[in-house]
């Protein structure tokens, strides 16, 4: 790729030309990108960063000294190794879960004749912008071993003494993690199904081999890259997922990684151990990278197998004649498991005074009084923060992946590669390492009393961009790659600068993608529970916040009330996304 | 108007060798020529064009343009593009999709300071959309424009500034045969009617024969020669340079005095032979056109430059033909109007002041493919 040349004076460094930065005047217009690129990435350095120091970093009567023994006390401590085992079972639980539903729906949409199987892409992505702390929240009130609605019914019903489902358990949260998980794993492995050359089946059915034969032997092992590559990334999300086991295990003791880190940093009786929280993120980055080392190297070869796609890619579609209706029901099941069953579920227990489960009595209960006792003056804060988010965050995400992505793409400036890695960086480690970052540097760098935490949103704010730039360079990298690098060079023949070229000509002519990106972006913000949860103070609370602790604090019922207006605000957004990102759906990964 | 000094920039590729795109160019263009840069693909044309209008960055030398020092790395100049005041025609045109053709041709009038008014920048624009006929079409949006059209609004835009120097890269490439032909026209009748100096970029010798007042023929990052397009064709100074002027016949021999060169055709009288002395291997170019065929038996040994042949090979080209005759073994092109029997003997006439000659070793550095 030719470069813009423009760069050159400043970014050849010491070689050549750097001397040539003569005039203020035009070193100032290209200063902001640097910059901004230079802060933004700083960021993801620093949280990270203090995440390693903290976890080397021993108090002891004579002081502060550098140390292992945090990872020592991580070693030793039962309560930990039990979070991590849990961890894991929960992990495997809900891998094999989300893949149990994401391959078959996978195949459907891109491999078969299942009628109306254009809608199963726009379905699921839709599908993964419902929160998973409203999904978890159903399932409880549902299935909870003792309260359940659903256990309860089944045990009038059936003849059973005990509780027939418990989500309460490490089980149950894999379950509907995994759930939760299916379209993220889908979106990946349709991917993979699209980049396949579907010539090697048709070969392989040319020359009369069976239907299950070709799957065994040539379409699965072609998948197996693509399909282990998802395998390891959606487990390093999943080991540090927080919302579904803060809905479900927190309150009942059952603690995965993310929950003992977030009782460990806000504990309710003692002080906090941040060297514990250090080390636990520490050893938590490092697998998160192990795993995303080992997905770099599965993608990598999976080019191996990348052939160019024909045009005739409809080619080698499976008829599924009347089994369309199996393939729909399996569908159906994850749209239903996601959100039509947490729907029903809070619906109904918004409307009553507590869980009971529908019968007629329980109909006679039924008033508006959970919304009405719901303390709107508190939510309204929680509105604004939450509104505050969903309006800045995308649009400095932008920014900052605007000046990024054109120093990449645009500049041959030799830091271009470095800030391109720093910037991928965010999308490989979990989004709770860089709250958790952002927690220690607040706390541990500077002086507790310039309350960092008390100051307003500023910090979340800062959290949610460094964790979106990934998503934003990626899709505006690809966006500048397509646009041809002499329509820039005619703006600066003409006399527009950079910054003219990047306003005038670049940001119009990106403008779909930026506004696909920004409601994408948005929605991710306005629903985030995770981060803003480890950052919460008074002043900056957000609405899932507030929404997660009402539940744990018990008020069901009202937790419910608000979770149903959360989704009834978010509805338009989704519907919004829906309309102009039909387009640019399934570029999400 | 241009005057380039030394001028010199590589290229650094991961992995590889280092590419000199420019060697150490000098340059001079006189105000309102038209001057073309003629060179086959990979030569480095693009990259000077580059760096005359501030897009790439030369390692070394200097660049003036109409008295203002824009790159000098002596004296630590580097002006921007945006500042550089020229128009640019781009190969792929550049026309900006998400503009009107007003609102592509206006854009480079609004960055002018002082300001203009928005009735002066409507104006200019219309001016610059009649000068290369299309008035009129203003509220136009440029995506689905022909080649043709783009073609023209990259040419309006690039003029309605004024400026004093147009660069233009291979602007004809994308267009069709016909096209090209009429767009070429339409090029030459506006730099005759414009006070303006073109630096043109073309691969194509006949465009650049037609188009150009002189024309330097780039070779790997170097200049072979500088002139009238006639000079090169006539006396080229290299023979990449006749090479690359249509066919031409070379002929291997050796120096027997200062006006004289055997070869295996025969002793061929030259006029002007260079620098060689008499001994030295060397290689004759004769273009087909100037070999001429005369009835056989009048090549008296004692008359210059004729010698006995034979007709081979014969391919009617409508207005001509181009016959290959055997001149003892070798084998000469000759085009001409004349109709000889194939298999006859002929009497071959090559005029002296015709003949070129090369150092033999520059014969090894011509492009293997192509030629006659
Ligand atoms: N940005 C670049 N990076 C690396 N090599 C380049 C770049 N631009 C041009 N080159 C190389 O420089 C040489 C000259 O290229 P160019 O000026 O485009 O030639 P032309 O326009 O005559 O075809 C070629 O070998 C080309 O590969
Ligand atoms: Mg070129």
């Amino acid at each position: 790729m030719r470069g813009s040349a423009v760069y050159h004076a400043e970014e050849r460094g010491g070689e050549a030309l750097a001397a040539l930065r003569l005039r203020i005047g035009h070193a100032a217009e290209r200063l902001p990108l640097p910059l901004i690129a230079f802060v933004t990435l700083g960021l993801v350095v620093v949280f990270l960063v203090v995440i390693v120091q903290v976890s080397l970093q021993v108090e002891d009567d004579s002081g502060t000294r550098y140390g292992l023994d945090n990872f020592r006390l991580l070693y030793t401590d039962p309560f930990t190794a039990k979070a991590f085992l849990n961890t894991a079972v929960f992990a495997g639980v809900a891998l094999v879960v989300a893949f149990a539903f994401a391959i078959p729906c996978a195949w459907l949409a891109e491999r078969t004749t299942l009628p109306g199987r254009g809608l199963v892409f726009p379905l699921l992505t839709v599908t993964l912008l419902v929160p998973s702390f409203f999904t978890a929240m159903g399932w409880v009130i549902l299935f909870h071993p003792r309260i359940g609605i659903a256990n309860k019914a089944l045990m009038q019903i059936l003849p059973i003494e005990q509780a027939p489902f418990n989500v309460v358990s490490l089980v149950g949260m894999g379950w509907v993690e995994g759930i939760a998980l299916v379209p993220l794993a889908f979106i990946m492995i349709a991917a993979s199904f699209r980049a396949m050359d579907p010539a090697l089946e048709e070969s392989a059915r040319v020359h009369g081999i069976p239907f299950f034969t070709r799957l065994r032997r040539i379409t699965l092992p072609l998948l197996t890259p693509g399909i282990l590559g998802a395998v390891l990334y959606v487990a390093a999300i999943t080991i540090a997922a927080f919302d579904i086991p803060a809905v479900i295990g927190l309150s009942n003791r059952i603690h995965t990684f993310s929950t003992f880190v977030y009782t460990t940093a806000l504990p309710l009786e003692e002080v906090p151990n941040y060297g514990l929280i250090g080390a636990s993120s520490a050893v938590m980055l490092v697998v998160g990278l192990l795993l995303t080392w080992r997905y770099m190297i599965v993608i990598g070869e999976s080019h191996r197998y990348a052939v160019v796609r024909g045009k005739d890619y409809r080619a080698n579609l499976v008829d599924l004649g009347g089994w369309a209706v199996l393939g729909w029901a399996i569908v159906g099941a994850v749209i239903v498991f996601n959100v039509v069953l947490p729907l029903l579920a809070l619906t109904w227990v918004s409307l009553i005074p507590f869980l009971q489960v529908p019968s007629a009595a329980a109909f006679g209960t039924m008033s508006l009084d959970n919304f009405r006792a719901v303390p709107w003056a508190n939510l309204m804060t929680g509105l604004r923060n939450s509104v505050i988010l969903l309006v800045t965050v995308p649009t400095l995400s932008l920014v900052a992946g605007m000046a990024i992505s054109w120093l990449v793409i645009r500049s041959n400036w030799r830091m271009a590669r470095t800030l391109d890695v720093l910037a991928f960086l965010p999308h490989v480690i979990p989004n709770l390492i860089f709250a958790v970052g952002a927690f220690l540097l607040a706390i541990v760098w500077f002086p507790a009393h310039w309350g960092l935490f008390e100051r307003g949103i500023g910090i979340i704010i800062l959290v949610y961009v460094v964790t979106r730039i990934s998503f934003a360079t990626r899709m505006l990298n690809s966006g500048l790659v397509q646009i041809h690098e002499e329509l820039d060079e005619a703006g600066y023949v003409a006399g527009l600068g950079p910054m003219g070229v990047i306003r005038k000509i670049l940001v119009p002519l990106l403008s779909p993608t930026l506004l696909y990106s920004w409601l994408w972006m948005a929605l991710l913000a306005f629903r985030e529970l995770t981060m803003a949860a480890f950052l919460a103070s008074r002043d900056n609370l957000t609405l899932p916040v507030i929404i997660w602790s009402m539940w744990t604090a018990g008020r069901l019922n009202q937790a419910a009330a608000v979770a149903l207006v959360f989704v009834g605000l978010m509805t338009p957004l989704i519907v919004l996304y829906y309309v102009f990102g039909r387009r640019h759906i399934g570029v999400v990964q | 108007m241009i005057e380039i000094r030394g001028l010199a920039k590589d290229f650094q590729r991961a992995g590889e060798s280092t590419v000199h795109a420019l060697r150490t160019i000098d340059l001079t263009v006189e105000r309102g020529e038209f001057f073309v840069l003629l060179g086959p693909s990979g030569s480095g044309k693009t990259t000077l064009l580059r760096c005359v209008a501030g897009l790439a960055v030369p390692d070394r030398g200097e660049i003036v343009l109409d008295g203002v020092t824009v790159y000098s790395r002596e004296k630590r100049v580097l002006v921007p593009p945006e500042r550089r005041g020229l128009g640019m025609v781009f190969q792929s045109y550049a026309i900006w999709p998400h503009m009107t053709i007003f609102e592509n041709v206006a854009l480079p009038l609004a960055q002018k300071r002082p300001r203009l008014g928005k009735a002066e920048i409507r104006e200019r624009v219309s001016q610059a959309l009649s000068l290369v006929g299309l008035e009129g079409m203003e509220r136009r949006p440029t995506p689905l424009l022909s080649g043709g059209q783009q073609q023209r609004v990259a040419l309006a835009r690039s003029l309605a500034t004024e400026p004093v120097l147009l660069l233009m890269d291979e602007p004809l490439s994308n267009l069709d045969a016909r096209l090209r032909e009429e767009v070429r026209k339409e090029i030459r009748n506006l730099a005759a009617r414009l006070d303006i100096t073109i630096l043109y970029v073309t691969h194509d010798q006949m465009e650049a024969m037609e188009l150009a007042d002189r024309i330097a023929v780039m070779h790997e990052g170097d200049i072979l020669q500088q002139g009238s397009p006639e000079d090169l064709y006539r006396k080229p100074a290299d023979p990449r340079v006749a090479q690359f002027f249509g066919s031409t016949n070379w002929i291997d021999g050796r120096m027997r005095d200062k006006d004289a060169v055997e070869t295996a055709v025969g002793c061929l009288a030259v006029t002007d032979s260079g620098e060689r002395t008499a001994g030295e291997a060397v290689v004759v170019a004769v273009r087909p056109e100037d070999v001429e065929l005369t009835p056989h038996g009048q090549e008296e040994a004692a008359r210059e430059n004729r010698f006995p042949g034979r007709v081979v090979s014969n391919v009617f080209l409508g207005d001509h033909r181009v016959y290959t005759v055997e001149v003892g073994e070798h084998p000469l092109l000759v085009r001409t109007l004349a109709s000889v029997l194939l298999g006859g003997d002929v009497g071959v006439r090559i005029p002296r002041e015709k003949v070129c000659v090369f150092r033999a070793r520059s014969r090894d550095e011509l492009p293997s493919a192509d030629g006659s």
